[in-house]
Parts: C-alpha cells; structure tokens; sequence
C-alpha cells in the first residue's frame, strides 16, 4: 500500500491526538503521526503549520515557547479543554462514518 | 466572540507572529535535514495559508491595496488633483443640497407615530384640497363635535401680549394659545410639572403657562421647583404649571422659537355663528388606530358639507381639507421645488462620475503596460479589477472629505440665500443623517465611475500589449471608443443642466423687467404699535388721542431727521409684504352690483404718501390737508380700480362707497402690491384718520441715501415716543421685494452654477480625449504632413473628430432637455419649457467651449514635427 494523503479534516484530529498525551512543537507532531500510523500515513508536512494556525484561532490549543531536544528556541503546542472536548467529538464523528462505512461494505 | 476577539488579537499582532512562523519552519526544516525526513515544500505560500487561516486575510488585503491605490494616485497628481476637484465639487454640492431638502422636506417630525398627526385646514374654493389655511373657531367647534375619526382634535393660534417690562427695553415673548389636548395628540409630556387641562380653558381660570426650556433657563434660572412661580404681564399675572423638553419645538419652523404656550378660550363671539369672521386656528388632530388618513379626510369633508347646508354663507367659498401634518408644514410646492433641487444636483454629480471615470480609462490607456505585464505573470481579472476599484474608492473617499467640508461652507451660504419664508429653515445643517448619506454616495459614486474602467483595464490581452510594444491597437481602440461615449454623455448631460439653467435665467430676467409701479429703493417702513389696551371705552379712547398726539409729534421730528427725505404713515396691508385688506365697493353711478371678487384693497394713507413712493399721479390730485380735515370725503384710485368700477369714464369726481360714501379726487398709477408675479388689483387709498393713527400704523419713510444709516436714528425717535413699547425692527421695500423673487433668484444662480460646473467638467472631459486622440496618431500626422497635408488640414481633422463627439452629445442633451423640461414648467416665469430661444443659446454655447477645449490639442497636432514623430516610432 502506498502512503497515503491525509484524508481532508483527518490532520486536525490526529494533531488533537497526538496532543492529548503532551505538549509538543511542530515537527514532532509531525513525526509522531507519521510513527504511529507505522509510516502508513504521511503528513503533508506543508497543511501541518496552516493546521495549526487554524487550531490556535479556534482556541483548542495554546502555544508556549520552550526549548526543542537540540536546544533550539520552538513552540510547543498544547490542548486545551475545549480542544479536548472538540477531540471527543471528533473522535465520535469519526468513529460514526467509520462503523458506518464498514457497514456498508460488509453487507452491501 | 472569543474567537473573534482571537483573530483580531492575530490581525493586530500579524508581523510578530508571521516572524515566529517562519523561524518555526526553519526548525522543521533543519530537523528534516538532519533525520533525512520529508521536506517541508513552498514556505511562502505555506506562510500566506497559515496566515489565511488567521481569518482576516481580506482586511490585510484590503489594507495593502490601499496602500498600493495611494502609491499609485500620488505617482499620478494630475490625474489625481483633477479627479479630486471634480468629485468633491460634485459630492460637496450633492451634500450640501441634500442637507437642505432634507432638513425642509424628508425629515420627519420630532413627535411618536408623527404620520399619524394630520392637520385640518379650510381652503379656498379656487384651490380646494390645497392645505395652507387657517380655520375658523366656529367651525373647529363644530368639527370637534361631529367628528369621529380622531383620537382628539385640537387648536391652535399665536396671541399677544406678552411683554417683559423690566429697567432695560421691554422684550415680547412669543406666545402661542392651544387647546390643552394639543400636548396629547403631539404625545409631548412637559419635562417638569404637568400640561394645563380642560379646566383651564375656561375664562378666568386660563392664566396658566408652560415655559420653553430656554425661557426657564433664562428667566427662571434653570430652577427645578420652578411650577407655582409667576410673571406678569399687561394681561395679568400667569402662572408655570410646566417646562416642556429643550428639543421640543411647536410651532415646528418659525426661525424664533415659541417661549411660552397657554390655554385656548374660545371667545364667546367665536362660539355662534354672528356677522364677522375670522380664520385664525391652525388645527391639528392624531388619528384614531386603525383609520386611515383618506377616511379621516372622507369624514371631515362630509361634515363640512353638511356645515355648508346649514351656513351657506360660511362655506360660499371656502373648502377643507385633511392632510398629515408633515404635508401640511412641507407644502407641495416647496416639496416639488426641492426636490427639483436635488435632481440638478445628481446630474452634476453624475458629470462629476462620468468625468473622472473618463480620467481613469485615460490612466489605464497609460498603465496597459504594467496591467498586461501582471496579466502575464498570473494576476487574477478579479485582483486587478480589485485595484482599481480600490483606487477609485480611496478617490471617492478623500473626495467625500473635501466635499463635505465643502458642503459645510456652502450650507451656510445657502441657509443665507434661500427665502426666510421656506419652512424649517432654521434646521438646515451637516448632521449625522447628511454625513451618511454623503458616505453612501461616495461609495456609490466610487462604483459608478469606477466599474467601466475596471473591467476595462482588466481585459486580458497581454501577448498583445507587450508586443506591440506599450500600444495595443484593438484593446485602445475599444477604450477610445468607450471615451468617446463618456465625453458624449458629458455633453448631453450639461446640455441638460444648461438648459435648465438658461430656462431659469430667462424666467429671472423676464420677471425684473416687470414694472412693479413704485421706487422701491431706500424706502423704509417701521411699525408703531401703542398700546391701546384701556379698561374700558372712555379709557381707550383716551389712550388713542394721547397717543395720536405722540405719532403727530413723532412725524415732526422724524422729518426733521438727517438723512429722511420725505416721511408718511400707512395702514393696511404694505406694498410687497403679501398682506393685504379688503372692503367690498358700492358704485351709484353703476347698475353693476361688485361682489368680494371684485373687492378693492383699501389703504389709509397720509398726504406725503405718495410722494414718498414714487407712485405717479395719472390725473386729478393727491390728498391734501383739507382731505386731512375731512378723512370721510376723498379716496384715491388706481387704474386697475377706475378701469373696474367706472368701467371706462372718468372716475375723478365721482361717488363710491368704501368704507363710506365717498369722492374721487384723483386716479393714481397701478402698482404691483404682490409683486412682479401677480397683476396689479383694484386699489383705494382713502386718509388717514387721527384715531387710526392712535391704534397702530406703519411708518413709512424715503431716505435720500443708504436706508440701513437712517434706521437707528429713526427706532430711537420711536421708542423716545413710545418708551413702553417693543419696537420692531424696520424693514425695507427693497428686503421685501427681494423676499417675494428671492425663490427665483435662488433658482437661477444655483442652476447657473450648477450649468457652469458641468460644462467646466465637460470641457475638461473633451480636452482630454482629444489630447489623448492626437498623442495617440502622432505618428500618423507626422506622416501626412511629411506627404504634404497642410497644417489646417490636421486641425479640421481632429475639429471634425471633436465635432462628432460633441455633436452627438449635444444633439442627445436637447433632446432630453426638451422631455425633461416640462419638470421645471410650474417653477417657469412667462417662459415656455421649450423656448427656442434658450435652445439655440445654449447649443452655441456648448459648441463654442467645446470648440475652445479641442482647438488646443487640434493646434498641438498641426505642429507635430514630421521627422520627430516619424523617428520616435
């Protein structure tokens, strides 16, 4: 299989995601997607920083300066509770379609 | 709202944050490098989406277009100055003519649901319908009770005698007497205290007040516990029951505003129907919920018809009628007349459009280049459309602020010179509601002129102009074309103007050269009023002959002042001032009976009077002493009076019956009392009586200089006499008759000015196409004189081109103007709409500009050096 895009509205909530256990910068968030879908899926690393700009207008995460594993000058990003909710949400939208669409091929 | 709050917060703090991003970046960058990871792509436009994100991308836009319309208009200040004195004498002038019709005729009334409040009126027969009289007590009685259509019904009217005497010269308030439902129907609560009731309308318990807010302020000290306290005048001493609010105004109007307002007793000759009459009450109702104002008006006219079944005499000539209280103020012919006003002054505004959008095809000719070379590069229609929206925009906008400021000066100057008369006058003035509707034209405005040029700069032809080398032939021929479209409509539609404005000047002209029939100039009159109020009879009487005394005293001396030529006393209705009285004539000699259409205007006069206004003595003689001494025997005639009553034969020594049997000793020269407008009507001057002379006459003077240096000597000669009394102002014959064209007069200079201003703008319009036209096919000239054609060849080369252009225009304009004439007939002077006359002037006029605004490019063309033009290409 080859990898794959970032289905359109899935990037906002896999960045929820990965942010639930942590704050993080911008190329770890990256990273950490990439990672954990076992390199399945590829953030179009460019949609990653309009993304987030999104994200921080909604107010679902803060950004805080700190200072990266090379010790570099970076923001680290971090959910915030009405992030988390929007997470939940998203996660129950998600989860939804997906059953949903299973359905659909399953019996069809 | 947070997030709102956010993205504002991100707007603000663009810069910072955009710098943030891209160091961000930079860090995925180097970290990418150093794990070998995926790379990052674009960081530009990653930055410009991250910052779109943020959500006000627009406004960022918007600002940087208007920074790039800036740079671009200050690079350009010809174009920019001129586009800019054009649109802000076009807005300005729109500004300051729409602030006054506005204020006169849009503007609705300060009161709750105003439309609801209408106005009753009796009319005269000849105008029925038309609002504009005073009603009769008796017949506001009657209505009052028959009527079933309005909440209340209620009157009003001015009343005297209400002077302040104190150590300084007395001071006359201005009073108004109202039916106490007056305040309900206005839905008007007194600020202070409560409004007098029904129980005061009643003789006796009526000498309550309430005070203006300024009265209170100035007399009372602005003091709150202020109800209970008194003033006193001549007629007794009045209670405050109430202050009415500061912006509370009735009558709505009157340049001085009213100071205090009191009960209406209807005097008990006014409650039967006896032998006199008087019309006196302005009459004002609210219509109940849910009738309309057409049943109101059905309603009242039924009354009134039964009234006139039961008193024919009361309503031989009299009609009503029933119109909203705005109508009633507004008036339909000042409604019409403004709103003439404010048509001419959209077509100066639309020159002003049309011209500056010419002016920017002009411009967009010049910046093909730099248009073609985006075009190229991938801009958008939309975006450089945009920026030239923009451009026009920012224009607008500074326009408007020069406008404005323009307006705010000539509002003054107009308030100055339109009639004293015009209701609501006083309220002319750049508010809030004008500043709205002058940025909404300026928007508008920016649209109107903006939108042709903007498409048109934006039609993608790029290989073309590059090639071409900066000179698109098809893209400049069609802008030529669309040019020369504009400057036609320039034409046409000063043509429109112009003509307007002649018809106006020729109406004016006609009306000056009328004879009126009197010297009006350095001609002064000032009213003196004694008092004349006794206890009873025999006290009044002897009031009056003390005073006759003091106005015989006062004639001597005024006489004797320096700068008074000749001096006499009048009575009745003054020569130009609109007011008049009338007595019905008796003829022995005629078997003719004369009914009140046939009234004559009666005057009392002293001998001097006639010489004092130049009036010409046709034959017989004027009044002597012996006339003085006998005041019932002798009447004087005007023609128009002589030609009515005596029906071609010699008045002079006949009988006639004005008030009383009397002798005609001579006939004098008609005189046009209403002014140039009106014929003149049969008259009477009859002498003055030394009674009459006690009660309250007009002085009337002829100064042998400059009137304005004789008044002050003369007001103080009258209040030496009177010390007791208000002396009014003097007035002249000259203000009055300046008063009675002053609506003309204000007619013809703005639309004068307004013709001038469109065809200055026009002339610049054609200037500027045919210096474009001739730049355009230098080459081409070059070439014809390098093969012989002659230098006056090229001029009437481009002449004809100019012709064509100013031609149709022109022909277009006097067609319009010829439809569009027939709006202005009512406000025309023994001048037809369609006065060939002015036609003609004003097509040699345009003509002639025209001719002046394309010889300057024509002569520049005929001197195009062959070998200059034929290298530089």
């Amino acid at each position: 299989m080859h990898k794959k895009d970032m289905p359109a509205g899935a990037l906002v909530l896999l960045i929820l995601r990965v942010l639930r256990s942590g704050s993080l910068h911008g190329y770890a968030i990256a990273q950490r997607i990439h990672t954990l879908s076992s390199d399945q899926l590829r953030v179009e690393e460019g949609s990653l920083y309009p993304a987030l700009q999104k994200i921080l207008v909604k107010g679902w995460v803060t950004a805080a300066w700190g200072t990266s594993e090379t010790g570099r000058k970076v923001r680290f990003y971090k959910l915030t509770r009405a992030g988390l909710k929007q997470l939940d949400a998203e996660a129950t939208d998600y989860d939804r379609l997906n059953r949903a669409i299973r359905a659909i091929l399953d019996h069809a | 709202m947070r997030e709102l709050l956010r993205r504002l917060h991100y707007f603000l703090n663009r810069r910072r944050l955009d710098a943030e991003l891209a160091d961000e970046m930079a860090f995925h960058r180097e970290m990418a490098a150093k794990t070998g990871g995926m790379p990052l792509g674009n960081t530009l436009r990653l930055r410009e989406e991250s910052r779109e994100a943020w959500g006000l991308m627009w406004l960022e836009r918007l600002l940087q277009d208007v920074k790039h319309a800036i740079r671009a208009l200050r690079a350009a200040p010809g174009f920019t100055a001129t586009a800019l004195i054009v649109l802000a004498l076009g807005i300005g002038a729109s500004t300051a003519i729409f602030s006054v019709v506005d204020a006169i005729v849009l503007r609705g009334l300060p009161f709750d649901d105003a439309d609801r409040i209408v106005s009753v009126s009796e009319t005269n027969k000849a105008r029925a319908g038309v609002p504009g009289g005073n009603a009769a007590p008796q017949n506001f009685l009657h209505w009052r009770a028959q009527q079933d259509v309005f909440e209340n019904i209620g009157a009003s009217a001015g009343i005297g005698g209400f002077t302040i005497r104190g150590d300084g010269p007395p001071e006359e308030l201005r009073a108004l007497q109202t039916t106490s439902n007056l305040f309900s129907i206005l839905r008007v609560h007194p600020a202070i205290g409560q409004p007098y009731s029904e129980a005061n309308e009643v003789d006796g318990n009526h000498r309550v007040m309430l005070i203006s807010d300024a009265l209170w302020r100035r007399r009372f000290n602005a003091d709150p516990n202020v109800v209970g306290r008194t003033m006193t005048f001549e007629s007794g001493t009045w209670q405050v029951v109430g202050v009415m609010p500061a912006e509370f105004r009735y009558p709505i109007g009157p340049a001085r505003a009213t100071d205090l307002w009191v009960p209406y007793v209807v005097a008990e000759r006014n409650k039967v129907r006896g032998q006199g009459r008087s019309y006196f009450l302005n009459v004002v109702a609210r219509l109940k919920p849910g009738v309309t104002l057409e049943q109101a008006r059905a309603r009242m006219e039924q009354i009134t018809a039964g009234l006139a079944t039961a008193h024919p005499t009361w309503f031989q000539d009299r009609g009503i009628a029933t119109v909203t209280l705005h109508d009633y103020i507004v008036g339909a012919s000042v409604k019409s007349w403004m709103l003439m006003l404010l048509g001419a002054v959209g077509f100066v505004l639309l020159i002003a459009c049309v011209n500056v959008a010419n002016l920017m095809l002009a411009r967009a000719s010049a910046r093909g280049r730099d248009v073609s070379i985006r075009t190229a590069l991938g801009a958008s229609r939309w975006q450089l459309a945009r920026g030239l929206l923009v451009e026009s925009l920012v224009l607008s906008s500074v326009g408007t602020i020069i406008g404005v400021a323009i307006a705010y000066w000539a509002v003054g100057v107009l308030r100055a010179s339109l009639p004293a008369t015009l209701p609501r006058l006083s309220l002319v003035a750049i508010d809030v509601r004008v500043l709205a509707i002058a940025a909404i034209v300026s928007v508008v405005t920016a649209l109107l002129f903006g939108i042709v040029p903007a498409l048109q700069a934006s039609r993608p032809t790029p290989s073309m102009t590059l090639r071409e080398g900066g000179r698109s032939a098809t893209a400049s021929l069609l802008r030529q074309q669309l040019r020369s479209l504009l400057v036609a409509a320039e034409v046409a539609l000063a043509v429109v103007l112009l003509v307007g404005a002649g018809l106006f000047v020729a109406s004016f002209s006609r009306l000056m050269s009328v004879p009126i029939g009197l010297d009006y100039h350095n001609v002064v009159s000032l009213p003196i009023w004694p008092r004349n109020t006794g206890k009873d009879a025999d006290a009044r009487k002897i009031m009056i002959e003390q005073n006759a005394t003091r106005v015989a005293d006062l004639m001597t001396r005024v006489q004797a002042l320096p700068g008074v030529e000749s001096a006499s006393l009048f009575f009745g209705g003054l020569p130009l001032s609109g007011s008049m009285t009338r007595g019905i004539v008796k003829v022995p000699a005629q078997q003719k009976q004369f009914d009140g259409d046939d009234a004559v205007d009666i005057r009392s006069v002293t001998p001097q009077y006639m010489h004092v206004i130049r009036q010409p003595l046709i034959k017989g003689r004027v009044f002597n002493n012996a006339d003085v001494l006998d005041p019932g025997a002798s009447v004087l005639l005007n023609q128009a009076a002589e030609r009515l009553y005596f029906e071609g034969t010699d008045a002079v020594g006949q009988a006639i019956d004005i008030a009383g049997m009397r002798r005609v000793v001579g006939v004098v020269a008609d005189i046009r009392l209403e002014g140039p407008e009106k014929d003149a009507r049969p008259q009477a001057f009859i002498p003055m009586t030394r009674s009459m002379s006690g009660q309250g006459v007009d002085l009337v003077l002829r100064a042998s200089g400059d009137p304005g240096s004789v008044i002050p000597s003369v007001r103080s000669a009258v209040q030496q006499a009177f010390p007791d009394v208000v002396v009014p102002e003097a007035r002249t014959f000259e203000e009055m008759f300046n008063t009675l064209i002053a609506q003309r007069k204000f007619n013809m200079l703005l639309l004068s000015l307004f013709g001038i201003l469109g065809v200055v703008i026009a002339a610049v319009g054609i200037y500027g196409v045919m210096a474009f036209v001739v730049d355009q096919r230098r080459t081409e000239f070059g070439v014809r004189m390098a093969l012989g054609a002659r230098r006056g060849g090229i001029v009437g080369m481009v002449l004809r081109r100019a012709a064509l252009y100013v031609g149709s225009g022109l022909v277009a304009g006097l067609g319009i103007a010829i439809g569009m004439s027939m709006l202005v007939k009512s406000f025309l002077f023994n001048v037809a709409p369609t006065e060939p006359l002015v036609y003609v002037a004003i097509a040699i006029l345009l003509s002639a500009v025209a001719l002046v605004a394309a010889l300057v490019p024509a002569l520049r063309a005929s001197r195009v050096d062959p070998i200059v033009a034929l290298r530089s290409s």
